[in-house]
């Protein structure tokens, strides 16, 4: 796994790729808690070059997800999924629950 | 019918999962697995295995027994450990209809398993520990390519 973040003016910026298995997936959790931890509750995850997300991965994201939405003060926005990642959300019945964009700059600008 | 046979056996922990992966990788590859379930069997195992390191093993190094075996047009994936009793009774299905804020957080990988494969089969005994089958049918379109063997064994890297 590969994780870069950039604070933008209205949201944090995640960019996501490689493999995030059960063996990384923690460390995606812990680089999004370091960011709602620092009042950044506004969040886009661009996952366009994720070969593979697991239930893990899903689990830190549902978790960061219900941060940032809590008392409606952000939200957790996903971007430019690959085709593996969009058929494991679609299963697990997230694709409907979660703002997904086609392009980062279209999920970036929804904030 | 048997046709096609590889097996892994290791012991470690949830940093092992890459190499799982790539030795799923090599066996789709060796049995000429259709390219459209490559991706259903490597997450089926993915899954299974991270589940017995965090949950059988807790965490601790433990030892996993992996087969990947065609029968005719079918893959069959058999794991074994020696780990923690697992009771998939004891586990709920997500609710994947319900809001997201009122699911609780888990349960996720069994559900994809199942999802992903066409049977998913749990058994425990104290002489075997777990066992866990699995299997994608009609994923294989023919013989297994040339130069596979049967009863082959990874030999485990250190």
């Amino acid at each position: 796994m590969e994780l870069t973040n950039v604070d933008m003016k209205r949201c944090t910026l995640f960019r996501l790729s490689g493999r995030i298995d059960g063996s990384v997936a923690p460390e995606l959790g812990s680089q999004l808690r370091a960011a709602t931890d620092a009042g950044r509750y506004k969040i886009v995850v661009n996952m366009k070059g994720v070969t593979y997300a697991s239930s893990a991965c899903l689990r830190e994201l549902i978790g960061a997800w219900k941060t940032c939405r809590r008392w409606n003060r952000g939200d957790l926005r996903l971007a430019e999924l690959s085709p593996n990642v969009d058929k494991v959300l679609d299963l697990t019945g997230l694709k409907s629950q979660l703002m997904v964009y086609s392009t980062e700059a279209e999920a970036v600008g929804s904030f | 019918m048997t046709q096609f046979r590889r097996e892994l056996v290791l012991t470690g922990t949830k940093s092992e999962l890459p190499r799982i992966s790539r030795f799923v990788e090599e066996a789709c590859d060796g049995a000429n697995v259709d390219s459209a379930a490559r991706f259903d069997l490597q997450m089926a195992v993915d899954e299974a295995c991270c589940n017995v390191f965090e949950h059988a093993y807790g965490g601790s190094a433990g030892e996993l027994d992996l087969r990947f075996e065609t029968r005719g047009r079918d893959v069959v994936i058999t794991l074994h450990d020696h780990g923690r009793a697992f009771n998939p009774e004891g586990v709920p299905p997500p609710d994947t209809t319900s809001p997201l804020e009122e699911r609780p957080v888990g349960g996720l990988g069994l559900h994809l398993m199942r999802k992903l494969m066409d049977k998913v089969f749990f058994a425990f005994s104290p002489e075997r520990g777990n066992t866990l089958v699995m299997e994608k049918h009609k994923v294989v379109p023919g013989g297994p390519k040339r130069g596979s063997s049967e009863g082959r064994s990874a030999k485990p890297s250190k």
